[in-house]
């Protein structure tokens, strides 16, 4: 059975003509990488969201372990998917450390108090990340950079199979972006499903098991990387000439004006 | 593998678990001492000062503790201080629990109770029964009914918006709050300007002066359990405030528990209204001072907010009618002190957020 798939799915937005997707079909499964590029603008975050059931698709169903995701309640689907959104906005000054306990809601309700079992998922996942000298600091008081790394240790304190995140990239140092897509590339080893969008195809390449391409409302590539990540598709999707220059294991991409 | 090293910087290491609990149990005994205190202090202070004796004398006799009577204390305590302490009470922590609740729903610390219109709706129920010649009764009553109907409208305005969340929220309430300002101002207009309208303005000031036992005795107990309401939804907020995606993705349910926590808060602050009339800033104010005495999370910081702003309207309300020898309405006291407190209270914030 597959753990997450989707059929047929369509969404438009009320009042236009063009739907933003149309027509997906996808089945994802523990253990991959997946990474979903696409121009600002494409339906990515669309797609994670309908994912999710977030937003309810206006034709098409979403399937979580076979079952069709309105037939799920919101905390048994939070133990299986976990969200890491593009923009976390910190209203109030909640500590590191409660941000992250928040990921076992889920869990042990909204009124219960965290067992043992709930803490030793929140001090890994503080550790994981990194944060456990920030645990005591308010998250307003954060830069950008760490607050995304609060939510993802939130993330992970959640515990769940799939793990989906809009542009976990940004605003993150450079560092940090090869620190990140390392540690995903981990949490699929590991046996989860991790599905993110983003603009870098030269780390998708390196580290993705598998790549989406969503031009135009559709899926218009998916596979392993080496087929997907190519300078053909990429001088296709993004309208810039480019050429690819593979070393190592790796492949980067730069413009290809001054050959021609 | 760890994600990260050497990322901490210069963060201080705060010890977990009981080190933190202790300091916030400690405040919160603090805060339930203070709000005893100023019971104490209400109940001396006045027009006819009494000592702290000559009152703890009144209950003596009223427990049967002693036989000494002292009649003149004990219709000042009995007949005039303690009833409108006891509201004073109930209103200050419903008020601010509102306020708290509020903010959250609302992911905006610099919200008040009144976003959604309840005040306009309020006065402008209270202004049409003054006009129509209500008794007080009616008038309460006027107050009540007409917040909720102006925070109905608005939410009612605000689900034919196209979108959802909190934008067309705040959208709609603005156009309720709107309207109920302009009937407030029409009814205003046509009133007799010789008795109606000034008393219609004395309401708006807000004051508990009117407050007796019969009121509390019927007001209490709806007051009292949407105030532990609102405490023990607390930790609902702290998932709210996150905003909607990411509290979906918590599994909790936005769309249910958001309308819930608003009709409840709001049901909280219509009540103070019919019951003392419009009591500024305390329901923004003192979130903001529990949350910087304990810390944003809200299954602390709740508790808190309720017994500071019990304590705090009472003194409030010791001020208004013991600083001249005649009354000066709440409403204005608490919108003076609370306004130049928060410049406080932001000072300390804007620090915190460079």
């Amino acid at each position: 059975m597959t753990f997450l798939c989707c059929e047929g799915l369509t969404f438009c937005q009320p009042g236009r003509k063009r739907p933003v997707l149309e027509e997906i079909d996808l089945a994802l499964e523990p253990g991959e990488l997946v990474g979903l590029l696409g121009l600002n603008g494409a339906g990515k975050s669309t797609l994670l969201r309908l994912l999710m059931g977030f937003v309810m698709p206006t034709s098409g169903e979403v399937l979580l372990e076979g079952r069709a995701l309105r037939e799920w309640s919101a905390s048994a689907i939070a133990r299986r998917l976990a969200y890491v959104p593009q923009n976390h906005v910190a209203s109030f000054p909640y500590t590191v450390r409660r941000m992250v306990e928040l990921g076992r809601v889920p869990y042990a309700g909204l009124t219960g108090r965290l067992g043992a079992a709930d803490r030793a998922a929140v001090e890994a996942a503080l550790e994981r990340m990194g944060l456990e000298a920030l645990a005591g600091r308010p998250v307003t008081e954060l830069s950008g950079g760490e607050r995304q790394r609060v939510v993802l240790a939130r993330a992970i304190a959640q515990d769940a199979r799939g793990l989906l995140l809009d542009e976990p990239m940004t605003g993150l140092d450079y560092g940090h972006q090869i620190r990140l897509i390392a540690l995903l590339h981990d949490l699929a080893r590991e046996g989860r499903l991790v599905m993110l969008t983003s603009h870098r195809p030269e780390e998708l390449y390196v580290r993705a098991s598998r790549v989406l391409i969503l031009d135009h409302g559709r899926i218009e590539a998916d596979g392993p990387p080496q087929d997907v990540v190519t300078a053909q598709r990429m001088s296709a999707l993004y309208g810039v000439p480019l050429r690819q220059m593979d070393h190592a294991g790796n492949r980067f991409f730069h413009h290809g004006r001054d050959e021609e | 593998m760890a994600y990260a090293r050497g990322t901490a910087g210069s963060a201080v290491v705060l010890p977990r678990g009981s080190a933190i609990s202790d300091r916030s149990a400690l405040i919160r005994f603090a805060a339930l001492a203070g709000v005893v205190l100023s019971v104490l202090c209400a109940l001396c202070l006045g027009r006819f000062p009494l000592s702290p004796g000559r009152v703890l004398g009144v209950f003596g006799s009223l427990l049967h503790l002693s036989s000494a009577s002292d009649p003149v204390a004990q219709v000042v305590v009995m007949q005039a201080r303690l009833p409108r302490i006891l509201a004073a009470l109930l209103v200050g922590s419903a008020l601010s629990c509102g306020g708290a609740t509020y903010q959250a729903v609302f992911r905006n610390p610099l919200v008040s109770p009144d976003l959604l219109g309840v005040l306009s709706g309020a006065a402008f129920g209270a202004a049409l029964s003054i006009v129509s010649g209500g008794s007080a009764v009616v008038v309460q009553m006027g107050a009540f009914g007409g917040g909720l109907l102006a925070v109905g409208t608005g939410l009612l305005i605000s689900r034919t918006l196209p979108g959802g969340g909190i934008l067309t929220l705040l959208l709609g309430g603005l156009i309720g709050n709107a309207i109920f300002t302009a009937l407030l101002s029409l009814v205003k207009y046509l009133a007799d300007p010789m008795d109606q309208l000034p008393a219609i303005v004395n309401w708006l000031l807000g004051s508990l002066a009117p407050s007796g036992w019969q009121e509390l005795a019927w007001m209490s107990g709806p007051l009292i359990i949407l105030t532990v309401a609102l405490v023990l939804c607390a930790p609902v907020l702290d998932v709210l405030s996150l905003g909607d995606d990411e509290a979906r993705s918590l599994g909790v349910s936005v769309r249910v528990m958001r309308p819930a926590l608003i009709v409840l808060a709001t049901l909280a602050c219509a009540m103070t209204i019919s019951m003392a009339g419009i009591i500024g800033w305390i329901g923004l104010l003192v979130p903001h001072v529990a949350r910087l005495l304990v810390g944003a999370e809200h299954r602390g910081m709740m508790p808190v907010t309720a017994l500071l702003g019990a304590g705090g309207l009472v003194l409030a309300d010791t001020c208004a009618r013991s600083l001249t020898t005649g009354e000066v309405p709440l409403g204005i006291v608490t919108q003076l002190f609370g306004a130049l407190a928060f410049v406080l209270v932001l000072r300390r914030l804007r620090r915190g957020v460079e």
